[in-house]
């Protein structure tokens, strides 16, 4: 969600409710005469209050997760969860998410994380990578999307890479028949936008289709058939410009549009891979993000009960 | 002949040092053509109005005679009147160069031999570079993307190259009021198109022959010199033009192999009633497009849901024992009977739309089954014939009695009414056949008929400034213009609404003096009536309240027809696509792809824009309708048989189909003319979520990028923005004013 002008009053609003505790914890610093600690009435409220934030801020994903009226909220006890827009739920998620870690510091004096490896800092430290991460998403969140819409002129659906990947790569290979050992033989047509139909034989020296065909076994095909291609000279398009001016050389007209359409292929293709590396930046923390959300509501609520037990 | 006033008066001039005299309003081409001077033509033909001199050809010298002065260009004879004292030359060096540079300029884009050699006579193009004595080995222009073919209709073969945009062919589908041919593209890509730039077959061209005989060159020339006559049989069921001939081929002969009929030849046609009256021209022009079938007892001529390619004219014979006998019926629940000397299956065919019935034959027969060009020429020269009679009667009797599949829009009002009265009725109704997009009715005229759709479909036009808004769509079985009959019903008897038909439709019209006759005589059906009258005013109040619009023309964009479409906003959109799972869950199956037109960074996602004039709603089945109150359109799964049409009809791709295994049923395959209801298929589109107060995939997008917008809105939000981008690069920041200073 980008944060804009249009956050201001739940900015506002988390602000008042932040100094509100901030005072309440040093009303009560003052009343103790020393920080109020976790065990104390003080420390418990800010405790629950920032468990209950961060059990809230986790429900999202439970809204985001069935967004309409499906079995799930059929349940009476469960029809609550999908009142209010989802927009609003994500507001409060930021927000609430953020004021629960303060709180959380109010209860736990500061960045007091406890001693190592045990529940409280297994808790805190995971609780803290939350918020952090939380936040990168916020930022990213902002900013990405302008950016891929900037970058991806030709952006398609996330889902559909791979077959519009496949799909690339058969261009190629039709595209490449003629140039083959078998398409020679055969004299397949060659086919290119605003070339004529001619076969391979007519156009180009022996020399110079094995000059393509080489290029494209042993730089081009591999590049197109990789998931994730990290190949400096394809997957940059500054060094991909000189893989095909060398392609070009020495190349008769007629066969410079089988060599324009490569190129668009391949061009095609690396954007496509900066799509899916931007959809990762965008949503791979999300699986960081989810998993350790997850661990601290549930050792949150083990460090409750396991508090609540020795304090009694 | 160009337009003359009446009372014309003579003026006199000189052509070539020759006194003529012509009327005033004559063109200097008539003028000449009249006193047997040549000048020679190409765009124009006397034969078809206006004269719009685009070739140039007929340059003539013009000199003042008065004055003394020479014209400062050439003038096109074909559109210059005469003047009095006019001095006219047409055979000067300087207008001889000048056409031998049009031609040879027309000629360089245009193919040598134009078509081929039997056709090469006939162009009027290479004619002339005949006449003028030009060399034929003319350099040409460079093609880099060559002018394509368009062989998909059975009986014409357009060829672009050889187009010289004369626009002779588009002035004569003008003429013939089909307005199907139009101009298009610019500079090198410039031609002519039908329709919307669709191939020949899929737009609503009735292949008439006009633009062949008007077509100064090879660019339409009948199809048969290329495809021969034996290949242009129809196939039933499966479509006769596709571009896969070979398919077409071994169908054909299979066809033919399988005795299942005959060619029916030119000279043949002409003994049949149906063919009597049309032109031997145009018969000449469509050879192989009947197909003479013997048909079996309980041979079933086309089933429900299929693409009706073809139409079937069952045989009259003079010798026949039993002429009254029905010899195909149409499997309603009141099967419909269908003797000899009658039509089967012509208004889908007119209009390409699925058969609603199946047809069964129950007494051996014969029928000719044609193509849709030659049931439009047969349709037309009846038009006034017996057929037209019997067809009227029999399509108000079906109305009356109510024998639709269509329940609940014949809701059996009129099924009380007495023989003697639907005798009466036959008398005095008229059959109106109307082309596509005709306004049959406009809103504020007074209501002087009441009319049943026979066939075709009408929609129901709520017009504002600058467009209209289409609030419902009549199928046949429906009928209008009662609600402004009715007694008490209206204060004014004037129509509510304009109701215009979307293709082809036929209707009978009762006039309002015989409809008050009616109710007088049966007022259990006038109850019936102002009872429906009343539900269908609160609508229109529901509608009139709602569908004001202000809409302008936007050509950047060209959504003005949207009335609510899916924007998504790229600079917040995550791509997360919660808008599709919400979609998919509320749904069972997913409307929308996100996916689609890209105006600034806005995404208009591929989900229902539930149009002002939804070409979509068009069902036979009354299945896709416009909801009153969330003014969207919709489709009733329990009504949908799946047949595809407006799937077809949506330009926008937006409508689905699943069959009943949930699989989405592939686009290319209903195109391709599949029966999408032996699939039991399931259309399925956008229908804004009726339940929520906001469709949820806007509800459901957690990052505010997804909104429903009406084209206005959309507009006037990109206005608002565009705006606020100028006034804060305008607005001098805190440092830069400091600096300033």
């Amino acid at each position: 969600m980008q944060i804009d002008e249009t956050h201001r009053t739940w900015a506002v609003w988390t602000a008042a409710l932040l100094a509100a505790a901030a005072i309440a914890f040093i009303l009560c610093w003052i009343f103790y005469r020393r920080e109020p600690a976790g065990g104390t009435i003080p420390g418990i409220v800010f405790g629950f209050a920032g468990y209950g934030l961060m059990a809230y801020a986790f429900l999202l994903y439970a809204r985001k997760k069935y967004p309409t009226q499906s079995r799930i909220w059929q349940k009476r006890s469960l029809r609550w969860l999908n009142k209010g827009a989802v927009q609003t739920w994500m507001r409060g998620h930021i927000w609430l998410g953020a004021l629960s870690y303060a709180f959380i510091l109010f209860h736990s004096r500061g960045l007091r994380f406890g001693n190592a490896f045990t529940v409280t800092w297994v808790l805190m430290w995971s609780f803290t990578f939350v918020v952090v991460t939380g936040l990168l998403v916020a930022v990213l969140q902002t900013v990405m999307p302008r950016f891929m819409t900037v970058s991806l002129p030709m952006e398609s659906i996330y889902n559909d890479i791979r077959v519009v990947r496949k799909k690339l790569l058969r261009e190629a290979n039709e595209l490449l028949r003629p140039f083959s050992e078998k398409g020679r033989r055969e004299s397949v047509p060659v086919l290119a936008r605003g070339a004529t139909a001619v076969t391979v034989t007519t156009v180009v020296s022996e020399a110079e289709a094995d000059k393509l065909w080489n290029t494209y076994q042993g730089k081009i095909k591999p590049y197109l058939k990789l998931r994730d291609a990290f190949r400096p000279e394809l997957s940059s398009s500054r060094t991909a410009e000189d893989v095909f001016t060398r392609l070009r050389e020495g190349m008769p007209e007629r066969i410079r549009p089988v060599i324009d359409k490569l190129e668009e292929i391949c061009r095609e293709k690396r954007d496509l891979d900066r799509q899916v590396t931007l959809h990762w930046v965008l949503h791979g923390w999300l699986l960081v993000h989810i998993p350790l959300a997850a661990l601290v509501i549930i050792l949150g609520a083990v460090h409750a009960i396991m508090s609540i037990h020795y304090l009694s | 002949m160009s337009e003359i006033a009446a009372h014309a008066s003579k003026v006199t001039l000189k052509i070539n040092n020759r006194q003529i005299e012509a009327t005033s309003g004559q063109t200097i081409f008539e003028a000449a053509l009249a006193n047997s001077i040549d000048i020679p033509i190409l765009c124009h033909n006397p034969a078809i109005d206006p004269p719009v001199g685009v070739c140039r050809i007929c340059v003539v010298e013009v000199t003042d005679g008065k004055t003394g002065k020479k014209d400062r260009a050439f003038s096109a004879a074909c559109v210059r009147k005469v003047d009095e004292g006019l001095i006219v030359e047409t055979q000067t060096p300087d207008v001889k160069k000048a056409r031998h540079t049009l031609v040879q300029l027309l000629m360089a884009d245009h193919p040598h031999n134009c078509r081929d050699k039997a056709h090469q006579e006939a162009c009027e193009l290479e004619r002339l570079l005949k006449d003028f004595q030009i060399a034929p080995e003319l350099p040409t222009l460079p093609h880099e993307k060559p002018r394509n073919q368009d062989p998909s209709a059975p009986s014409i073969l357009v060829n672009h190259a050889a187009c010289i945009l004369c626009d002779r062919c588009v002035r004569a589908c003008a003429e013939k009021t089909y307005h199907i041919i139009a101009r298009h593209g610019k500079g090198y890509d410039a031609g002519i198109a039908f329709g919307l730039g669709e191939p020949m077959h899929t737009s609503h061209c009735v292949s008439c022959g006009a633009c062949v005989d008007a077509c100064p060159t090879g660019a339409i020339t009948p199809a048969h010199d290329h495809y021969g006559v034996e290949e242009l049989v129809p196939r039933r069921g499966d479509g006769i033009a596709r571009p896969d001939y070979v398919s077409h081929k071994k169908n054909l002969r299979d066809r033919i192999n399988n005795g299942e009929g005959r060619i029916c030849h030119i000279k043949d046609l002409h003994e049949f009633d149906i063919f009597r009256h049309v032109s031997v021209k145009f018969l000449d022009q469509n050879p192989g497009c009947v197909f003479r079938r013997p048909l079996k007892k309980g041979e079933i001529l086309f089933r429900e849901g299929e693409r009706a390619e073809t139409a079937f004219y069952i045989i009259k014979d003079e010798h026949d024992p039993y002429p009254e006998e029905t010899r195909v019926k149409l499997l309603t629940e009141n099967p419909i009977p269908f003797g000899p000397g009658e039509l089967v299956g012509d208004m889908s065919c007119m209009n390409l739309y699925p058969h609603t019935a199946t047809a069964e034959v129950v007494f051996d027969c014969e029928v000719l089954e044609m193509t849709r060009n030659m049931l439009d020429l047969a349709r037309n020269s009846m038009a006034t014939g017996e057929y037209e009679k019997k067809y009227g009667r029999r399509a108000l009797e079906f109305q009356l009695r109510c024998n639709t599949k269509n329940k609940e829009n014949c809701s059996g009002v009129f099924s009380t009414l007495s023989p003697e009265f639907i005798k009466y009725l036959e008398d005095r109704i008229t059959l109106v056949r109307c082309g596509p997009g005709q306004t049959i009715v406009q809103k504020g005229d007074e209501a002087k008929a009441f009319y049943f759709i026979s066939f075709g479909f009408v929609k129901v036009v709520h017009p504002y400034v600058g467009g209209e808004f289409v609030v419902a769509s009549l199928s046949p079985g429906s009928y209008f213009g009662e609600m402004e009959l009715l007694k008490g019903i209206t204060e004014e008897k004037k129509y509510l609404y304009t109701c215009k038909t979307v293709h082809h439709a036929d209707l009978l019209r009762i006039e309002a003096d015989d409809f008050e006759l009616m109710m007088d005589k049966f007022p259990k059906i006038r109850e019936q009536l102002v009872k429906e009258a009343k539900e269908h005013l609160e609508k229109n109040k529901k509608f009139q309240e709602r569908a004001q619009f202000e809409v302008k023309h936007d050509p950047e964009t060209g959504l003005e027809e949207a009335y609510s479409m899916l924007v998504l906003d790229l600079d917040k959109c995550t791509r997360c696509d919660q808008c599709v799972v919400a979609c998919a869950e509320t749904h069972d199956y997913n409307r929308l792809v996100r996916d689609g037109k890209t105006v600034d960074h806005y995404l208009i996602a591929s989900a229902c824009r539930h149009c002002h004039d939804p070409l979509c709603m068009v069902c036979h089945w009354n299945a896709i309708q416009r909801n009153p109150e969330s003014l969207a359109v919709t489709i009733d799964p329990e009504k949908c048989v799946g047949c595809g049409q407006c799937a077809l009809g949506c330009p926008y791709g937006n409508i689905k189909l699943f069959d009943k295994i949930h699989n989405l049923v592939s686009f290319s395959k209903f195109e391709a003319g599949i029966n999408t209801i032996d699939l039991e298929a399931k259309a399925t589109s956008c229908d804004l979520c009726p339940g929520y107060s906001v469709p949820n995939c806007v509800r459901a997008c957690p990052h505010e990028a997804a909104e429903r917008y009406s084209a206005a809105a959309f507009n006037k939000k990109r206005e608002d923005e565009k705006q606020k981008l100028e006034q804060r690069h305008n607005k001098k920041s805190f440092w830069s004013k400091w600096f300033a200073n």
